[in-house]
């Protein structure tokens, strides 16, 4: 977000209406029905009408997703002059941008923290002891089914093996995102409890999860990866 | 504003497709036929070459300027094909960074240039079918196209004189299709295996939003390679039975590509099929009783390689099996029987064989044409991009910038500094794929940052942003932060070729052509010359006490002269001497004939 290219003129909330110059908020110019061009105040949570905190319901997020999609989406403004076009196409591209961010709770954390800190969420360094432990032995064993897959594949069963130990790997890493989403769940209450100017040692503790959430996200792509490989 | 067509450019088959009063139309040419072979062939010099089915027909006699399956080149550079991948019977040249060209005659062709002639034809056809000129198109693409080859497909287009509306994808395609009719809300697979390329894109269906979850493929893997694998088991038959080895003989080879494809094709609903090239050579016909056996031995690993990209594509979309509600199976490879059966055994539940595998496609990107034309209104594709988008960072890694699978249009911001003080430009690669180092990835091509004001290293900044547009191609943006100056970069890609560096390219590849010519002729001469010397050899063997001194000594002679002649590679001293042989050997030859019949007389004798 913050390396997003922003426009100069369009600092403020209202924006004017292209066609007919009225100034206008949310989607559509109230006077005469046209796409309003984007404003940058908007973020993620507001693009896509869901409250601001770290728990969205992911059923909601998608039908809200698919609502706008089929309001700003380019290709119902094809015949529509470029200026409109450009505005669909924007529209669209920071939509699509909004819901893979806020579906995904390692991005939604990652984005809620940038938004209470008002700098980017720092790169993971650190999860906690028994994540990183665990993070270790399940890229031990990627790196053994890496080096076997290299050496041409081996054995029927040794790669079934391997590939069961890997499955094994994913279910405990799933068992172990899940506890941090329940974890998220419980930050939540207080989130929503707490008045605004109070939720600092929150945001401190979101971030301590979200790191959670980097390694055990990036240890499923890695565990993913081995499996189809030796499939 | 004229309307749009769909066209499903394949790398068989294309097919154009309209949607007149709600209801998909199939456009067919004029005899009738609604396939049009992706074939072009180029006849007289001069004159516009042949198209569809036509130019197919005569495919055998006229090979080396027959042009086929021409999409598996399309925005290629040679350093990406694979010899064997390069097996085709006209001659293609562009080697390491250049493109991949064809040369026909005196003429140089991109494969552009060749699927610009098969799109003006489905073009006329349309046009003709409608009584009107048909000016845009929505043309397809295999999901799984990088951006040189969405790119040279959109150039096909416009060299064809059509505006490209959209390039959309043929998975996504065909699931449009599938649910124009229906009230869908499902999970569904698309299986496409066509003849060069396969796809798997998984979408969610609610309330006519098509939202592709993932897709995954291999653009070089179809029905063609199974062909090739028959092929070469042809060939090896042929050898046994006593034919010769017939791998460099063009005119065989055509002729058993032919029956190859069509006993795939009938193995698909037999489970047998007796394959039979007569006069294969001057003295061998082939015959061969394939079994579906036999021929599921020789296809199955080709088959097996689109279990990985299936497996990959659902665990991207954090799906399993069980969550599918549906396959669909697209393409004319899906007739397989045994494509079917590892479909099921992929997803466990019987694949879905209600669409037309060949017409869906086309119909698919139909429906898109009047998506945008406004005429459809309650359905929308919401399509991904499937290759990750990144830029060289140090140490020769791949930084994605912007993931695959992420739903198009889309948008993504980098910044970018010097690292020398006083550095006024800095040049950025960009790349496409799925490995951690960029050389195991598809560069994009460079584009360079410039008139950055002198500042000390690390000072300046300069905002890119990279944009896939709903085509699934990259536009980039850049911005210097401080002055606010913003401009389009131009990506230099070595696939765009300013007009001057064609021109020299077919230049050096008409040289290259006289020299490729000359060398093939030789061959060919020596070839010959070989066979005539060898089979001279066997009948002195028998019958040199039936001719006369002067006879015997005059044919040592000739032999002589063209053994020298092939050992200098004079091409014209083998021909004449060949020639002279053939005649000092005429009596030999009579000789040798009534001997054998003498022989198969006495040995019928009881």
């Amino acid at each position: 977000m913050k390396h997003e290219i922003s426009d100069p003129e369009d600092m403020g909330q209202k924006v004017k209406c292209l066609s007919c110059g009225s100034p206008g908020e949310g989607f559509f110019c109230i006077d005469c029905h046209t796409l309003l061009p984007l404003s940058k105040e908007a973020d993620y949570f507001t693009l896509l009408e869901v409250e601001k905190r770290p728990l969205v319901d992911p059923e909601r997020l998608k039908e809200n997703f698919l609502k706008i999609s089929e309001m700003v989406h380019p290709d119902k403004y094809y015949n529509a002059p470029q200026e409109a076009r450009d505005v669909a196409m924007g529209y669209s591209s920071l939509l699509n941008k909004a819901y893979s961010t806020l579906k995904d709770p390692k991005e939604r954390i990652r984005y809620l923290i940038s938004l209470e800190t008002d700098k980017e969420a720092p790169v993971s360094s650190r999860a906690s002891a028994g994540t990183m432990e665990f993070f270790i032995e399940a890229s031990d064993v990627c790196h053994e089914a890496d080096v076997l897959q290299k050496k041409g594949g081996g054995g029927e069963n040794e790669r079934r093996g391997l590939r069961d130990r890997l499955q094994g790997l994913k279910k405990e890493s799933q068992k172990k995102w899940e506890n941090v989403l329940r974890e998220i769940e419980t930050l939540d209450t207080e989130w929503m409890a707490a008045p605004p100017e109070n939720r600092k040692p929150l945001v401190r503790k979101l971030m301590g999860l979200s790191h959670e959430l980097s390694y055990l996200a990036k240890l499923q792509s890695m565990l993913n990866e081995m499996i189809v490989a030796l499939s | 504003m004229s309307r749009i067509i769909g066209i499903d450019l394949g790398t068989t088959n294309s097919v154009v497709s309209i949607i007149e009063g709600g209801v998909p139309v199939v456009i067919s040419d004029a005899d009738g036929q609604r396939l049009t072979p992706s074939v072009v062939a180029f006849t007289d010099e001069g004159e516009a070459p042949i198209v569809g089915h036509a130019a197919n027909r005569q495919r055998i006699l006229n090979p080396r300027r027959t042009i086929y399956s021409v999409k598996r080149f399309m925005g290629r550079r040679g350093g990406e094909i694979k010899e064997e991948d390069m097996f085709v019977s006209y001659p293609l040249a562009g080697r390491g960074e250049e493109p991949l060209r064809i040369s026909v005659d005196s003429r140089v062709y991109l494969p552009e240039e060749i699927s610009a002639f098969v799109l003006k034809k489905l073009k006329a056809d349309a046009e003709r079918y409608l009584g009107e000129p048909v000016g845009r198109a929505v043309i397809t693409v295999p999901a799984y196209f990088n951006d040189a080859q969405r790119n040279a497909t959109k150039k096909a287009g416009e060299i064809a004189g059509l505006k490209v509306e959209r390039i959309i994808n043929e998975p996504t395609a065909a699931s449009l299709a599938y649910g124009l009719d229906k009230k869908l809300n499902a999970r569904i697979g698309v299986y496409d295996l066509g003849g060069g390329t396969f796809d798997i894109s998984i979408l969610d269906v609610k309330n006519g939003i098509f939202q592709v979850m993932s897709t995954c493929g291999n653009t070089r893997l179809g029905g063609d390679d199974i062909d090739r694998r028959l092929i070469d088991f042809l060939l090896k038959r042929t050898e046994e039975a006593g034919g010769g080895d017939l791998s460099g003989d063009i005119f065989a080879l055509s002729r058993i590509r032919e029956e190859a494809e069509q006993a795939k094709c009938a193995l698909s609903f037999q489970e047998e099929v007796e394959i039979s090239i007569p006069f294969l050579t001057r003295s061998f016909s082939l015959r061969y009783l394939l079994t579906r056996k036999e021929f599921e031995a020789l296809a199955k690993d080709i088959i097996d390689r689109t279990r990985k990209p299936c497996l990959q594509a659902m665990m991207d979309a954090k799906l399993t099996p069980s969550d599918m509600d549906e396959v669909i199976l697209v393409g004319g490879s899906t007739r397989i029987p045994m494509v079917q059966q590892l479909v099921e055994e992929i997803f466990g539940k019987r694949p879905n064989t209600s669409v037309n595998p060949d017409e869906a496609v086309a119909v698919g990107a139909a429906v898109q044409a009047n998506i945008l034309s406004g005429k459809i209104t309650n359905l929308l594709l919401l399509d991904v991009t499937p290759l990750s988008l990144g830029i060289e960072t140090y140490g020769g890694f791949m930084n994605v910038i912007i993931p695959r699978n992420t739903t198009i249009p889309t948008r993504a911001g980098e910044l970018f500094t010097t690292a020398v003080d006083g550095q006024q430009a800095v040049t950025i690669q960009v790349l496409q794929g799925e490995r951690q180092m960029v050389a195991d990835n598809w560069s994009l091509g460079t584009f360079l940052l410039e008139d950055i004001e002198p500042a000390p290293a690390g000072v300046p900044r300069i905002g890119v942003q990279f944009t896939i547009d709903a085509d699934g191609i990259l536009h980039v943006l850049a911005r210097d932060v401080k002055t606010g100056r913003e401009k389009q970069v131009q990506m230099k890609s070595s696939l765009d070729v300013p007009k001057d560096a064609i021109e020299k390219m077919v230049k050096e590849s008409l040289e290259h052509a006289a020299e490729d010519a000359a060398k093939k002729e030789l061959f060919d001469t020596k070839l010959e010359a070989n066979k005539v010397v060898a089979a001279t050899r066997k009948g002195l063997e028998k019958c040199a006490h039936l001719l006369s001194e002067e006879e015997r000594q005059d044919i040592h002679k000739v032999m002589k002269d063209i053994v020298q002649a092939i050992n200098n590679n004079n091409s014209a001293g083998i021909k004449e001497s060949t020639t002279r042989l053939n005649q000092a050997t005429e009596r030999l030859a009579s000789l040798l004939l009534e001997e054998t019949a003498k022989e198969i007389v006495e040995k019928e004798k009881p």
